[in-house]
């Protein structure tokens, strides 16, 4: 077991396969392997628990399919250790599962795409700037803007050169 | 554990004064602890380097720089070319987003080809997502022909189609338009914007196009009346820069030299390649109307040959005995060595017992119909199947893909396309 220390000091002890989701904290591991106790200077709770969340299924999800290839012949899903409410068969379930969890707020997400970022969580960095990608993709300009509260400072005319050099984006 | 605990203390305290979740705070405590450096932060400011928001009123754009470029650059394209307007920051980071985003990036997304029906011909589009055989009618993912009348598909080239159409104004003449299909513009091309509508004697045409001079154009066309005989011993190249026709050169090709009407040309290397008739590639300048001759692979028994662009290098096909396919790779330019990258049987490719396949069938759809193509990015070819479809057949690995009903009705030309886009 490992604990890890938000920023606003509350502890959270996980497994060592969880914690090492994170690209950083398997490198401080290897590098020393008495460490126990990290200290996530960048992350606050209520991120961290939900960073531990997607590290926890998709760590519970590799060792299913390590489980199930190791007893193919019998269920394999009664002798595992992984909770009831986190079995998921397949890899559709898993995305399915994704696309659940990054149903957050945008705040949320921008701290979940900053603690993926410092956390070096490829995984969770690709599923939440998808997400905020997924939330640009449908909205014009304007829509845009006032998502993400953004000052337009164009000029009307340098805007309006901007949309001539591509009009069919803008139909 | 001191440093680390001062640390945490001024970064809540930041939080505090400053509001929670502020990402100009956040940053600018990853800065003060990067000179503070234990070991650990320090390396954990490693992926922050960049951090210079420059917009304190939005969050995204408080995002470091990288991050907001990851977001960007996974955007379909029409979205990506709506973000620049959002803002001068935004439009700054798209340059680099621009390169690293797969949606624009030169993939073959489809297939442009002409049919016959009722004695006219007809442009279309086959939709294909990578990897698999799913093609969708016109209406795929790009709206990808304009609406034009009795439309055909003369070129394409890294991404820019020539087309042809009948004239609006004067039923029996001909327009040529260039059209890019990814950002839907299309243009005339004046002054050969008008040409007689006779099918027998129009000429044929070459685009040489580089997306790396997207200003630039070039148009190759070949002609030569000679009393009733249409013999291709004349090009002229029309220059076009920032859509206007900059100037006009021809030249004659020497007197063994007949262009190949039915093959099509290749661009590559800044020079466009056509086969003649006696079997020779010309190799064209466009910018200064100069031309050389390359010969082919010497072999016995040549019954067809077609040539073609894959992964940067000129490609020949070529079909000995009605049988024998074989794949060369031209190298090196000046001494014009050709390298046999594949050999098999035509009936290895379409997988059916010799009896049963139409080689002449096939042969002839190749030669006067233009049913081929070579991938351009990958061992891939595209080979006729039957009157309306096509094989796409893959040479490293011999899987095959049937494509059925392209148009539904006879199949002339091919042409793979991948998207231009440019900022």
């Amino acid at each position: 077991m490992i604990t890890l220390t938000s920023s606003d000091g509350v502890q959270f002890d996980v497994r060592e396969a969880v914690a090492k989701e994170s690209q950083i904290i398997r490198d401080m591991i290897q590098d020393d392997c008495v460490i126990t106790n990290i200290p996530l200077a960048n992350v606050n709770h209520k991120i961290l628990s939900i960073v531990l969340e997607y590290c926890q299924m998709h760590v519970d999800k590799t060792e299913m399919e390590v489980n199930a290839s190791k007893h193919q012949t019998t269920t394999g899903e009664g002798s595992s250790s992984v909770p009831v409410a986190l079995k998921v068969s397949s890899n559709k379930n898993l995305n399915d599962w994704d696309k659940e969890f990054i149903n957050v707020d945008l705040d949320t997400l921008y701290d979940l795409i900053l603690a993926a970022n410092y956390l070096n969580i490829s995984g969770l960095l690709n599923l939440t700037t998808q997400a905020a990608a997924d939330i640009i993709k449908g909205k014009t300009t304007e829509e845009i803007r006032a998502t993400f509260n953004i000052k337009n400072d164009f000029t009307p005319e340098e805007e309006a050169a901007i949309r001539k050099e591509n009009p069919w984006a803008f139909e | 554990m001191d440093t680390i605990l001062l640390q945490r203390s001024e970064w809540i305290r930041n939080q505090i004064s400053n509001g929670i979740k502020n990402g100009v705070d956040r940053s600018s405590t990853l800065c003060k602890k990067k000179r503070k450096g234990t070991t650990a932060t320090s390396v954990w400011c490693e992926g922050n380097k960049k951090t210079q928001p420059k917009q304190a009123t939005s969050l995204i754009s408080a995002l470091p720089e990288e991050l907001l470029v990851e977001i960007l650059s996974r955007l379909p394209p029409k979205p990506f070319f709506r973000c620049r307007s959002v803002c001068k920051y935004w439009l700054s980071l798209s340059s680099e987003a621009f390169g690293r985003n797969k949606h624009l990036q030169p993939t073959v997304c489809g297939l442009f080809h002409n049919y016959y029906y009722k004695g006219d011909s007809f442009a279309a589009f086959s939709y294909m997502s990578s990897g698999s055989n799913k093609v969708e009618g016109g209406d795929g993912i790009i709206s990808a022909l304009p609406c034009l009348n009795a439309m055909k598909v003369l070129d394409c080239c890294n991404g820019l189609v020539l087309l042809s159409a009948l004239s609006r104004r004067q039923p029996f003449m001909k327009v040529i338009y260039v059209y890019n299909p990814a950002t839907q513009s299309l243009s005339a091309l004046e002054p050969l914007s008008t040409l007689k509508n006779n099918d027998h004697f129009f000429p044929i045409f070459s685009l040489a196009f580089d997306s790396r001079a997207p200003s630039q154009l070039h148009l190759l066309c070949f002609t030569r009346f000679t009393k009733e005989d249409v013999m291709l011993d004349w090009f002229d190249i029309f220059s076009f820069e920032e859509g206007k026709c900059k100037r006009k050169h021809g030249k004659e090709l020497a007197p063994d030299m007949i262009v190949n009407r039915y093959s099509k040309g290749t661009f590559l290397d800044g020079r466009v390649h056509r086969l003649t008739t006696q079997k020779k590639i010309l190799s064209i300048d466009p910018n200064n109307c100069s031309y050389e001759v390359i010969r082919l692979p010497d072999l016995e028994n040549l019954t067809l040959v077609e040539i073609g662009q894959s992964q940067g290098l000129l490609n020949c096909m070529t079909v000995c005995d009605n049988r024998i396919l074989g794949i060369w790779v031209l190298k090196s330019y000046s001494r014009q060595e050709w390298t046999m990258k594949y050999q098999l049987s035509l009936h290895q490719i379409y997988s059916v017992p010799w009896l049963h396949l139409n080689v002449v069938d096939i042969c002839r759809r190749i030669k006067y119909r233009d049913n081929f193509a070579f991938h351009p990015q990958k061992d891939v070819l595209f080979m006729p199947l039957g009157l309306s479809g096509l094989l796409i057949f893959d040479l490293s690995s011999s899987k095959r893909e049937e494509l059925y009903n392209l148009g539904g009705f006879e199949l002339f030309g091919c042409w793979v396309y991948m998207p231009f886009y440019s900022i």
